[in-house]
């Protein structure tokens, strides 16, 4: 009966408003913003670069070729898989249909985003060093790819007008 | 998760009500648990620490100043300086109250000023209208498609759809609400009600049938 009650009344003003989907900007804020933030090197990697430097300067008497710098190889690949991540993000916003999807859809949606929250938790928590975060970032990036796919294929059988869930029986 | 356009999950916040001097509703799309580690990280200056930051809160941002101000080019520039004064002033957030509370404040004053330079005084065309009408009034189901409910309220008088959102979506209250537009509480009751009514009206335009006896 509760719900021929609603029916009749309509939908409350307050629900209405908080169902309404979040909107994604046009663009990133993120590249300006990025500049703006002052060079700052973190104090955890002193001690390894400091390491670095000594083992240098015992090296090059030897006469041996110095090591490569990964250290900026690697805040690049950073950089770059933080991009990557951001971009498959806005695929996945504008690709995801939030109002039809099918059960199964939804629970691998789920999974999928819970192992995202997972990652997110061990990125947030500072402590780890560059290439546990390559690491991290490179998980991150995989799995919002896997959903690109699960969402575009979720598209084109509705586009086509076919039944979802056998995609997803051959798929996963 | 319903309605959400978010794909991942932040963490959301579970124990809003610290010492705060504003309402927090967990309903608000801002409602993220931010984790204290983070924010240190953020102090310090790490750049990853900001752009996790930035992830989650970029469209509860560009949401609320897009639904307050009503147009998406000045949208971007409030996610912007909204996010260049979380930039500039993490070092002052304290953490006595939820940071997502803080950023929120930061974003409404951002929006709200920016209302107040295009409509000095914040006038509405609904101005002048006191008596006060049910502030829970329920909408036909029409409501029920977003495209319909954004394009009604875009039709509203910026103030008047700022005050729906900010009483209805962030929780604020309306004393909150009056104190944030220099007005009394009369006129956010006031204009929560009669925005509410006119909302009803520009969705039920369409279901309106002549009668024919």
């Amino acid at each position: 009966m509760a719900d021929i009650s609603a029916q009749h009344y309509g939908i409350n003003i307050g629900q209405a408003l908080r169902d309404l989907p979040l909107e994604a900007p046009m663009h990133s804020a993120w590249p300006m913003l990025s500049e703006r933030i002052p060079k700052k090197k973190s104090r955890r990697y002193f001690p390894a670069a400091l390491a670095a430097g000594f083992l240098l300067l015992a090296i090059i008497p030897l006469g041996l070729h110095s090591p490569p710098d990964s250290g900026s190889t690697n805040d690049g690949d950073l950089q770059t898989l933080m991009q990557q991540s951001s971009q498959l993000e806005n695929i996945i916003v504008a690709t995801r249909n939030s109002t039809a999807s099918s059960a199964s859809a939804e629970v691998i949606s789920l999974a999928l985003e819970d192992r995202i929250h997972a990652i997110d938790s061990q990125l947030a928590s500072g402590s780890l060093g560059v290439s546990q975060q390559l690491n991290l970032w490179q998980q991150r990036v995989d799995i919002l790819q896997e959903a690109t796919r699960l969402y575009s294929s979720q598209r084109y059988r509705q586009a086509e007008g076919q039944p979802y869930e056998i995609a997803m029986v051959e798929s996963y | 998760m319903s309605g959400q356009v978010y794909w991942f999950r932040p963490p959301v916040c579970c124990d809003p009500f610290g010492p705060a001097c504003i309402s927090l509703s967990v309903t608000s799309p801002f409602a993220i648990d931010v984790p204290s580690s983070l924010l240190n990280r953020a102090r310090n200056g790490e750049a990853e620490a900001f752009e996790q930051l930035y992830r989650w809160f970029e469209r509860p941002v560009f949401t609320l100043a897009l639904r307050l101000c009503g147009q998406r080019e000045e949208a971007q520039d409030i996610l912007q300086e909204t996010m260049l004064k979380l930039l500039g002033k993490i070092a002052e957030f304290r953490g006595e109250s939820p940071f997502w509370g803080w950023l929120r404040q930061i974003a409404v004053n951002e929006c709200l000023m920016r209302l107040r330079k295009r409509h000095p005084g914040l006038e509405t065309d609904m101005d002048g209208e006191s008596d006060f009408l049910e502030a829970d009034i329920l909408l036909p189901p029409q409501a029920a498609d977003a495209r319909l409910l954004t394009e009604a309220m875009n039709r509203l008088p910026a103030t008047t759809r700022s005050v729906l959102w900010l009483y209805h979506v962030e929780g604020y209250t309306h004393d909150e609400i009056a104190g944030l537009m220099d007005k009394t509480i009369s006129f956010s009751k006031s204009q929560c009600a009669r925005g509410g009514k006119k909302l009803r009206e520009l969705l039920n335009i369409d279901k309106e049938v002549p009668s024919h006896g």
